[in-house]
């Protein structure tokens, strides 16, 4: 059963993209949509055997390297963790299937695009299975190389290709840094199997781990969009918005969550890793967030929350939190794929328009979009009882309850983004659902509410955005629960928990839910009731200057990246790659080579004499170095030092002279 | 002994640092050869051993053949080239 769970997307996929001529685009809809389904069943009843009863599977099916003391082998491990990332991915994966049908339904293309679908979710239950790091590298890769064809997937766009290399490329540097992890981790402990790593841990030099964590943190970086590895996220919104919402949104950037939290038992002996990870996870909260602040394209908005919300679940690794974390990444899946499909639901019944400038008043048109769209905003701006809260409100208040300089660093930016959360997510419902419309008035009239396949599920998304966290968070994040038992762990020193939900002061606990409703009433009020403060604001000096940093989102790609970046590889190449490289490489070596050949064939003169001459001095060479332990009274190896000595010397010694005698 | 080992570094110095003249290569390598007899006869005197002393016999005898041979191949080489320089 546990592996039909991953056999079921990869035949759907298999079946959609081979045949998909055969079958036509009914058949694919059929196809993959009931395959998904038995796939989320299969899950549901995984959740319940592995998690619930609290009994993991390992499945092993056969060697795959086999090479002297390293062997890898085709292994899964279905543990709490496993079955945890299985129901987000699935559930998600299986509504964004049937959301498709719908909303791609009159593209050419159907069957590549579910072919894609199902090969990701695919890749990516076998990144959360993998009972080896081999394993789970085949799914990260796996799900970067599909995130790259579904970004392109309208491949005659020219910014959609662009995306898509930025995508890959960006991912390219963080799977750099977590090759070379898996290396240092072979090398450490001689195998990349989860089960023998994580019991050694505890024995390893610290360096060591330190090095290996932040490695491993280099790829969560690049596949997780965090600083300084973002901008692939944001670009990544030319994709249909089915895959912003599955791979963008809900599971693909979560991989390197998953990452850090399966790592747990090697991040927990490395204080130095887990304060970075929690200052890049916070800085990336709050940079994304006040990026979102000013961005005009739905898509865009929600994308840079979704980065901001990523920033959050680092920052719960970084303070050792990793089920929060998780919790986090399972709500944050939901509310964010419900948002994004809302989104997606918005922009295909207004023409297509994504500029949420040119919207405004779509709650009269739209008022089922719209209620799901609040209940998502809701939910992720943490309102209490809501899914988000059980688990964003509680990254903050764990922040607080470390009493450390980056716990504290943590929860000021944590509350400070709630509040940004809060604002830039009311904007984009006061833009989009409230304020007089600003769009064409045939746009309107041609607006309606979508079909089924896209209602339900919205619809089911919504209830999980509402329920999930109230009837999920004792379970996962409860005072005292056991409910990951051996799949995470965290070290006693640095579990906060207890401080968090007991011992802080009521104002530091009710801080980021008062910034939340005041981001929020403040949006409402900036932008539907008297939107002539922005206005005014932005025509003021400072104000442009604000909204041009925060709207160039720091400027990140056009001055850090594209100029600094091509000084850098304009250095690079010039000192190192033509210049040292190729001077003591290929260049240098071929020169001197050249040069001693020269050298040796200027010997052969064809005068007699000189023959002669080589001839005497060989004799007394030999006859040197026969006699030389008779006149020096020594032991063999010295005198075979100085065989070496005199024939180098002779040789170097002659060169010269003969090479300037002619 | 002695005598012998100078005579030998006579002619191996006459042999390389001659840079033109063939004959004088020829008396060198002559005087090369009668310096390894005269040691052959030396250390065979010195050991009471009648073969060494025969063996220098075979030696200068055919040292004279192959300066016969040496000084023929350069009588011929000046009939056919003119002149004798090492260095053409």
């Amino acid at each position: 059963m546990y592996l039909s769970i991953l056999i079921f997307p990869l035949l759907a996929s298999f079946v959609s993209g081979f045949m998909g001529r055969k079958i036509g685009i009914t058949g694919s809809h059929i196809i993959t949509c009931t395959c998904l389904s038995i796939s989320s069943l299969l899950a549901t009843v995984a959740f319940y055997e592995v998690g619930i009863c609290g009994s993991p599977v390992s499945v092993y099916l056969f060697n795959w390297v086999d090479s002297e003391f390293m062997s890898i082998s085709w292994e899964f491990l279905f543990d709490q963790l496993t079955v945890s990332m299985f129901i987000p991915v699935l559930y998600i994966s299986t509504l964004i299937h049937i959301y498709t049908t719908s909303y791609l339904a009159e593209d050419p293309h159907n069957q590549r695009f579910f072919s894609y679908l199902s090969l990701f979710t695919f890749f990516m239950l076998l990144l959360v299975s993998g009972a080896n790091y081999f394993v789970m590298f085949i799914g990260w890769e796996g799900i970067g190389v599909v995130s790259y064809l579904l970004i392109n997937f309208y491949f005659t766009r020219i910014q959609a290709n662009k995306a898509a290399i930025l995508a890959l490329t960006m991912n390219r540097v963080g799977d750099m840094g977590l090759s070379i992890g898996f290396f240092a981790l072979f090398a450490l402990f001689g195998s990349v199997d989860y089960s023998t790593i994580f019991s050694l841990a505890p024995f390893m030099n610290e360096t060591a781990i330190t090095v290996i964590s932040l490695l491993l943190l280099m790829g969560a970086m690049a596949k997780s969009a965090q600083i300084p590895l973002h901008s692939w996220l944001p670009g990544s919104m030319e994709a249909p918005t089915p895959v912003s919402a599955l791979l963008h949104a809900a599971t693909l950037v979560t991989a390197g969550l998953y990452l850090l939290i399966r790592s747990s038992a090697i991040l927990e002996f490395s204080p130095t890793a887990l304060l970075v990870i929690t200052l890049i996870g916070a800085s990336t909260a709050f940079f994304a967030a006040t990026c979102g602040l000013v961005q005009n394209d739905l898509k865009r908005i929600i994308a840079f929350s979704t980065i901001s919300q990523l920033g959050y679940m680092i920052m719960a690794v970084g303070l050792s939190q990793y089920n929060v974390a998780l919790m986090h990444v399972v709500n944050h899946a939901f509310f964010k794929a419900l948002l994004f499909l809302g989104a997606g639901a918005v922009i295909h019944s207004f023409a297509d328009e994504q500029d949420i400038r040119k919207m405004g008043g779509l709650i009269k048109f739209l008022p089922f979009t719209y209620t799901v769209m609040l209940v998502g905003s809701l939910s992720l701006l943490a309102t209490p009882w809501l899914t988000g809260f059980y688990s964003k409100d509680l990254i903050i208040e764990l922040a607080y309850g470390q009493y450390s300089f980056s716990g504290i660093y943590a929860y000021i930016l944590g509350s400070l983004t709630a509040g940004l959360t809060a604002f830039y997510s009311f904007r984009l419902i006061s833009l989009v659902f409230l304020t007089i419309p600003n769009g064409i008035k045939n746009v309107y009239l041609n607006s309606h509410e979508s079909n089924f396949a896209v209602i339900i599920p919205l619809f089911v998304l919504a209830l999980f955005s509402i329920f999930f966290g109230f009837v999920f968070s004792d379970l996962f994040v409860g005072v005292g629960s056991d409910f990951f038992a051996n799949s995470i762990f965290i070290n006693p020193n640095n579990i906060a928990i207890i401080e968090a939900e007991f011992s802080l002061p009521l104002i530091i606990k009710l801080l980021p839910t008062i910034l939340s409703i005041l981001g929020a009433t403040s949006a409402i009020f900036l932008y539907h009731a008297y939107p002539d403060f922005i206005i005014n604001f932005t025509d003021s000096a400072l104000g442009r200057k604000i909204y041009t940093f925060l709207n160039g989102k720091y400027f990140f790609d056009n001055y850090y990246f594209i100029s600094a970046g091509l000084l850098t590889g304009n250095t690079i190449s010039k000192v190192l790659d033509r210049g040292v490289i190729e001077l003591l490489g290929p260049y240098g070596l071929a020169s001197v080579l050249e040069n001693t050949a020269n050298n040796i064939a200027k010997l052969d003169t064809g005068v007699i004499t000189t023959y002669s001459l080589y001839i005497t001095i060989g004799i007394l060479s030999l006859s040197f170095l026969v006699f030389a332990p008779l006149l020096f009274d020594t032991f063999i190896i010295s005198e075979f030092r100085l065989i070496v000595i005199y024939i180098s010397a002779l040789f170097f010694a002659l060169l010269p002279s003969l090479s300037n005698k002619h | 002994m002695n005598l012998s080992i100078l005579l030998f570094l006579i002619g191996i110095l006459g042999f390389i640092l001659n840079r033109k003249n063939i004959i004088l290569m020829i008396i060198a390598i002559e005087i090369m050869l009668l310096a390894v007899t005269l040691l052959v006869l030396i250390s065979s005197f010195g050991f009471d051993d009648n073969i060494g002393q025969t063996f220098s016999i075979y030696i200068i005898s055919i040292a004279g053949a192959e300066s016969v041979i040496g000084l023929s191949i350069l009588v011929a080489f000046y009939r056919l080239r003119g002149n004798i320089s090492i260095r053409s």
